[in-house]
């Protein structure tokens, strides 16, 4: 696909925007290229779980890729402080693997080639 | 709220194109009742064949039952493209399908809109994709099928050149839609819905000016239908009360829920088929759609093809980022301008200004009702102004204004912003 590392690059953007917007101090980030996927894995602390949009996230970032949006939208994902785009990461990636443990948010995202 | 999510009844994909099906089949009977089979494909003729710059409304070019029957079959044509292409109905899908049902009144008809598609089809080919990822694109493009029609039967060429150089232009415009539409998105940061519009609005620019630098003369028209008003207002108002029935029955007979969709702010991508399921989505493009026609008949205007292509512009993204909340600011916005403007207030231009200038609904939803008035005051006066660079080609004049407006007020709100 045209532009798969600038997408991973925005997918990250709007995971780092986020998580600052919802009172993490610190967040710890892997990301693995594999020949048939990306894999990104963030270890973030100090999660506001109360939020509304945290307690979402497992059905937002869930929803089955959906190439057709993600062709038009890709380049919005990272692109306002106030706002967030999960809804458009959930259609970038295939799969999302999100746990609580506490005030600790593990989250590991899966971007088929 | 949670909960009533998951009480929600979830639809098959061939449910939700039943749903959607309804408005396209109800219109395919009405053509048959207003008009003959012979005068529908006289009026269809008519329709095809007649330039189709800003403001051409259908119902006058071809009669009633040509402008039901073009919307039906183009509309019923596109949801077998989504099917057979595996694209969801979602909040996008389904403003694609409402946006092409009500614009089929003015613009876009079973002969100009091909060769959009064919430019996205050749696009996916050159760079060795499927066509599903860039259908939707090329849906909302159809905005310059105008394009088609006005080189093919508006200029002197011989034919068949004139068609040849039409559909050639039509396919270029939809080749480099995809990477176009992608691209301007960063320019508003997602507070115009109608993005296309925006983009379809620059690449009508630079084509009516080649145009204009070669002798070609580009005249906006203004023809406008009046004799169907009051069957127009029942039939659409039905069809909203309809939306509304159907959602509050998959909402487990009830409205429960319904005031989580006002959370929102609107702002691309809100999609609220998955946010807040199907139910919920439908009452609100109904409530939207009534909400709509109140404002038209507060204006004391009349209901015609542009008009109707404002309404179900609005129903259609209504599942993707409008609500009461996010519009209703814009609409007293420019129905304010239009009150001190030079304007007439019952005009059709300053109607469907109101019912298309909600592109910039997520302004109101992220920044508050009075950037929402501030911004359809300013959207007005721009509306009125812009269509003269494009020369009526793009369909979307309100999306292309909606676009500079977004782009020029975002930052300036955010300067006037304390802190982050």
């Amino acid at each position: 696909m045209k532009h798969e590392i600038k997408r991973i690059s925005k997918i990250l953007d709007e995971l780092v925007t986020f998580c600052f917007l919802h009172g993490t101090n610190e967040m710890n980030v892997n990301i693995e290229n594999h020949n048939e996927y990306f894999k990104i894995s963030f270890v973030i602390d100090n999660i506001d779980c109360t939020d509304r949009r945290v307690q979402e996230l497992k059905k937002l970032l869930n929803s089955p890729r959906q190439e057709e949006i993600e062709e038009y939208y890709w380049e919005l994902a990272g692109e306002c402080d106030s706002d967030t785009e999960f809804t458009l990461v959930g259609a970038m990636v295939d799969r999302a693997e999100v746990e609580f443990k506490g005030t600790s948010l593990y989250l590991t995202l899966y971007r088929y080639r | 709220m949670l909960k009533t999510k998951l009480n929600t009844k979830q639809l098959t994909e061939k449910q939700k194109i039943s749903v959607l099906m309804i408005l396209p089949l109800s219109m395919l009977v009405l053509a048959f009742v207003f008009d003959t089979p012979v005068d529908i494909i006289k009026g269809l003729y008519k329709i095809i064949i007649h330039p189709d710059i800003l403001l051409t409304d259908y119902i006058k070019v071809g009669g009633i039952g040509a402008a039901f029957f073009n919307s039906a079959i183009l509309t019923l044509l596109n949801i077998y493209i989504l099917r057979k292409n595996n694209i969801s109905v979602n909040g996008i899908s389904m403003a694609a399908i409402f946006i092409i049902a009500g614009f089929a009144f003015f613009g876009k008809n079973l002969f100009n809109v091909w060769a959009i598609y064919l430019g996205g089809f050749i696009y996916t080919k050159y760079q060795g994709r499927k066509f599903k990822n860039v259908a939707i694109v090329s849906m909302f493009g159809t905005a310059l099928a105008p394009l088609v029609n006005e080189i093919a039967y508006g200029t002197n060429l011989p034919f068949p050149f004139n068609i040849i150089l039409g559909v050639s232009v039509g396919i270029l415009v939809g080749f480099v839609l995809p990477p176009l539409s992608s691209h301007f998105l960063r320019t508003h940061d997602g507070y115009s819905l109608y993005n296309i519009g925006f983009t379809a609005g620059f690449i009508g620019a630079i084509i009516m000016s080649i145009m204009k630098s070669y002798g070609f003369i580009g005249e906006s028209t203004l023809i406008l239908s009046s004799e169907y008003d009051l069957i127009l207002k029942i039939f659409l108002t039905s069809f909203f009360i309809i939306l509304i029935v159907i959602g509050y029955f998959l909402n487990n007979r009830s409205f429960k829920g319904y005031s989580d969709i006002l959370w929102f702010t609107g702002r691309l991508i809100t999609d609220f088929t998955h946010l807040v399921g199907i139910g919920i989505t439908l009452i609100n493009m109904g409530i939207m759609g009534l909400i709509g026609m109140i404002y038209v008949i507060i204006s004391n205007g009349v209901v015609n093809g542009p008009v109707i292509g404002g309404l179900l512009t609005i129903v259609g993204f209504s599942a993707f980022g409008k609500h009461p909340r996010n519009c209703i600011p814009i609409l007293v916005g420019v129905y304010l301008a239009g009150m001190t403007g030079i304007w007439e207030t019952n005009s059709t231009a300053l109607i469907i200004a109101g019912l298309f200038g909600t592109t910039l609904a997520p302004i109101a939803g992220e920044y508050g009702w009075f950037s929402g008035i501030l911004a359809g005051f300013f959207h007005l006066s721009l509306v009125m102004n812009v269509g003269y660079l494009h020369g009526g080609l793009n369909l979307y004049n309100n999306g292309f204004s909606g676009g500079i407006v977004a782009s020029m007020l975002v930052p300036i709100i955010d300067a006037f912003r304390k802190g982050d």
